[in-house]
């Protein structure tokens, strides 16, 4: 070790102050600290996410109403979440398909979209980047978080459809219709948004597709938003159970007593029967081949313990349901999408006989991680060179 | 654990650095160093704590025998029972798949029908460095250039301290004996400032620079093979810089480290892009394992003592398990030959080497040095050699996504590794100004944000 060290070792000794002196120099410290961390992300953001260093970008930035619903806003972006031109997660394209190529198009809600898996891993992208020796395939995905089948409708009609896809992969969530079927639930929380309410604009009428610009957000801290980030990460499960426990039974206090639902509801059942073939039989009449796809989640019957919390988790959405109840109408659900696909004659991708109950292949009860993704693109890829895309 | 992360950063170190100076005696806070050690290590996989405390044990009692017994055989068996048992968890834990992987490439190479097992063994993290920690400490023992402790806690503080342990620097124990011993009497607030000073340099060296590289790194090393010349040689320099910065961020917040618990841990890197030969090269890259290769392997072989020829042969065999040291790859072994075959030619002709002017010996050195990393990253020989075809037979195509960014990164981190002062050169000319403390909590912030963003990785010289 240097005498030079040495030397400043003792000369930083004499460095401390009178613990006032102290206190201001570590406040003005402390504030250096923030405001460098603040520019610090926003330069982060600004060089490897294309973010503009002003920029405050909101969730909700990622979806726009267009005349006939909802669907991606342009160029939108958040987190490393980024959509093209067209509102669309991956890669830019052209409306009509490249001459020769086959376009595969997948239609969903926020497990299509990816919300967990790193960036360019969703399910959508493995798929694409497995297919890429197979010749010429394009795969488009359409999802967009929340998108129940029934808001599906208006969207192909208006808006996917003018894609002009040879196939049209389905991946719905029956979990919307449960949740639909329940009392509103709280929005206050940064969560997986699960439901949201289904949209029913007129399928008549022939309207321009008018992109709104970006609003803009007043300014709210990057650095804090990230720290946010790492403490939700870092947090107990059992404290998070405990904070959504409270939350439920608020939500409960607040309604109208009623007796908890220990089944799957007909009627929501019945609705997604109709949205399901309804959606199937607008896509045929287009000259498009469907897939459907039955929806994964990582419990299956019988309940394990360690799949408590995520079904815990979806009370938030639906307080008044017994915990069972989720994924017994996760499975009648796709009983529902296994009848539909051979009453229509489509081709069925069976993807919950493969990985429900595959605790390491989702982040929460329906989300696929990195993995999970993985083996559902593979999956694909693998009934897709059986048919032929 | 990673030093870069928020449970290290909030959770761990504070813990340990306020328990450690609440107790006095010097006896409690190697006990204290010890624990947390282990803790530290288990964080990764609590079964392997066994195995080092297994080796702590075996080298402790090393030193024991040594201080017990005088005959001559008696000592050459402390001497060698113990670095063979160390060798041999090395061997296992980092060589067996690479020998049985290698003898079955041989014996298909030569169309004898074996089947040799395929071992698929988890690399206990920081094996190669605390095994050098022991193994220089019993063959200092025996040399009678330490005198072995007695204290099975203060050697287990040694073994186990949390800063140096996963990866480096190779501090021996004769290098912090001194400090060690003075553990009860050590003042808190005479290397705080030192301390913080190069812990927050090297998470700004890792995390802003080093993981920024990165981002471009890992992807364009999965598709290699559709680079360009002009990406490809992108992809090397921000490796050069991202190895550099990486490492050299690692031992330098092992020393910040250091000083935090009264520790003087050795310098590790001293600028070393900014060698001009190779023999300058090795004087400033990893100086810890460097000189250990020189003290423990290059001089006992005989140095340069036997003639010419023997000096090259030394040289080369020197080079060649050190390069073997940083992983069971025969392109780890190239790297290492490649290091001796320049470290000969520089002894062959060093007037010719030392005639180019100061600029183009480190230019060409640099150079050099980067053609070296491509064997040290690539994982075979096939992704090596198509590298390397790519960098030198103009492959036409794109540069790599992102360009602008890529440049100005290299440009600050070129500068700051070939021009700009490291650590030690940094704090020895600062001044303990006010102003000098605030930049260090910005740039500490500044730190905070990125790790917070996510795109933290491990250190590239804990998989050694």
């Amino acid at each position: 070790m240097s005498a030079a060290l040495d030397k400043q070792a003792t000369a930083s000794d004499g460095a401390l102050r009178p613990l006032a002196v102290r206190l201001v120099w570590g406040l003005l410290a402390v504030a250096a600290c923030l405001c460098a961390a603040e520019v610090a992300a926003r330069l982060d953001d600004s060089m490897f996410h294309s973010v503009p260093f002003f920029a405050n970008p909101q969730y909700e930035d990622l979806i726009m109403r267009d005349w006939f619903g909802r669907r991606g806003r342009p160029h939108a972006q958040f987190r490393n979440w980024k959509l093209n031109s067209l509102g669309f997660r991956g890669p830019e394209i052209a409306l009509d398909p490249r001459q020769g190529c086959t376009r595969v198009v997948v239609m969903g809600a926020s497990e299509t979209f990816g919300y967990y898996e790193s960036p360019e891993h969703n399910y959508s992208s493995q798929l694409a980047d497995r297919l890429a020796t197979q010749g010429c395939v394009e795969i488009v995905n359409t999802a967009v978080i929340g998108m129940t089948l029934g808001s599906m409708r208006p969207y192909w009609t208006y808006w996917v459809s003018r894609l002009h896809p040879a196939v049209v992969l389905i991946y719905p969530s029956p979990l919307f219709y449960l949740t639909a079927s329940q009392a509103s639930a709280p929005a206050s929380r940064d969560r997986p948004p699960l439901p949201a309410a289904a949209v029913s604009p007129p399928l008549a009428g022939a309207g321009q597709l008018a992109p709104e610009a970006t609003p803009v957000h007043p300014f709210e801290s990057r650095f804090i938003k990230r720290l946010r980030g790492v403490a939700s990460s870092v947090i107990p499960r059992w404290v998070s159970m405990y904070q959504n426990e409270r939350e439920v039974r608020a939500e409960l206090a607040a309604q109208p007593a009623a007796p908890e639902l220990r089944s799957p509801p007909p009627r929501a059942l019945a609705n997604f029967r109709d949205d399901l073939t309804g959606l199937v039989d607008l896509i045929r009449a287009s000259g498009a081949r469907v897939i459907l796809l039955t929806h994964a989640q990582r419990a299956s019957l019988p309940i394990e313990p360690r799949v408590l919390p995520d079904l815990w988790e979806m009370r938030i959405w639906a307080p008044n349901t017994a915990l069972p109840v989720f994924v017994e109408f996760d499975r009648a659900g796709n009983e529902i999408v296994r009848e539909a696909a051979r009453q229509e004659s489509v081709q069925l991708i069976d993807a919950a006989a493969v990985l429900n109950g595959c605790f390491d292949c989702f982040a929460d009860l329906n989300h696929f991680d990195d993995r999970g993704a993985q083996l559902m693109a593979s999956l694909i890829s693998q009934q897709l060179r059986v048919t032929g895309p | 654990m990673l030093f870069n992360s928020f449970i290290f950063i909030f959770g761990f170190l504070p813990v340990t650095y306020a328990v450690f100076w609440l107790l006095r005696s010097a006896r409690h806070r190697y006990m204290w160093l010890a624990l947390t050690g282990y803790v530290f290590y288990g964080y990764w996989d609590a079964r392997f704590c066994l195995l080092m405390a297994f080796s702590t044990l075996v080298s402790y009692c090393a030193g024991l025998a040594f201080l017990s017994y005088q005959q001559p055989r008696i000592r050459r068996l402390a001497l060698v029972v113990p670095v063979c048992v160390d060798l041999a968890l090395l061997g296992f834990f980092k060589y067996a798949g690479f020998v049985m992987r290698s003898g079955q490439w041989l014996a298909d190479s030569f169309g004898v029908s074996a089947h040799f097992p395929v071992f698929d063994i988890v690399l206990p993290v920081g094996i190669s460095f605390y095994t050098f920690h022991t193994i220089t400490y019993i063959v200092d023992s025996y040399r009678g250039v330490i005198r072995p402790t007695r204290n099975l806690f203060e050697f287990s503080a040694y073994v186990s301290l949390f800063s140096q342990l996963i990866a480096g620097p190779i501090v021996r124990f004769r290098q912090i004996e001194a400090d060690l011993e003075g553990l009860g009497s050590a003042q808190r607030g005479r290397w705080l400032l030192l301390g913080i000073s190069f812990f927050v340099i090297g998470l700004v060296e890792k995390v802003l620079v080093a993981d920024s590289l990165a981002a471009f790194v890992d992807p364009a090393f999965r598709n290699y093979a559709t680079l360009s010349t002009l990406g490809a040689w992108q992809t090397m320099l921000a490796y050069s810089f991202q190895l550099y910065f990486d490492f050299c961020g690692y031992s330098d917040m092992a020393v910040g480290l250091g000083f935090l618990f009264g520790l003087r841990i050795p310098q590790n890197f001293n600028s070393p892009y900014k060698a001009v030969n190779p023999s300058d090269f090795w004087r400033r890259w990893h100086i810890s394992l460097s000189s250990c290769l020189r003290d423990y392997l290059y001089i006992p072989f005989g140095g340069n003592r036997y003639g010419v020829l023997a000096t090259y042969r030394n040289l080369m065999l020197t080079m060649l398990i050190g390069g073997l040291w940083h992983g069971g790859n025969w392109t780890f072994v190239v790297w290492g030959g490649l290091h001796g075959v320049l470290l000969c030619l520089y002894r062959m002709v060093p007037r010719i080497w030392d005639a180019l002017p100061r600029l183009g010996g480190q230019a060409l050195m640099f150079v050099l040095v980067l053609i070296g990393w491509v064997f040290f990253r690539a994982p075979s020989f096939a992704v090596a050699g198509s590298l390397l075809r790519t960098m030198f037979t103009g492959v036409a195509g794109p540069v790599l996504d992102n360009s602008s960014v890529l440049a100005a990164l290299l440009l600050l981190a070129g500068y700051w590794a070939m021009v700009g002062r490291n650590a030690f050169e940094f704090n020895e000319e600062r001044t303990w100004t006010r102003s000098y403390q605030i930049a260090m909590a910005a740039a500490f912030g500044a730190c905070l944000a990125v790790m917070a963003g996510g795109r933290n990785s491990p250190f590239l010289y804990f998989q050694f």
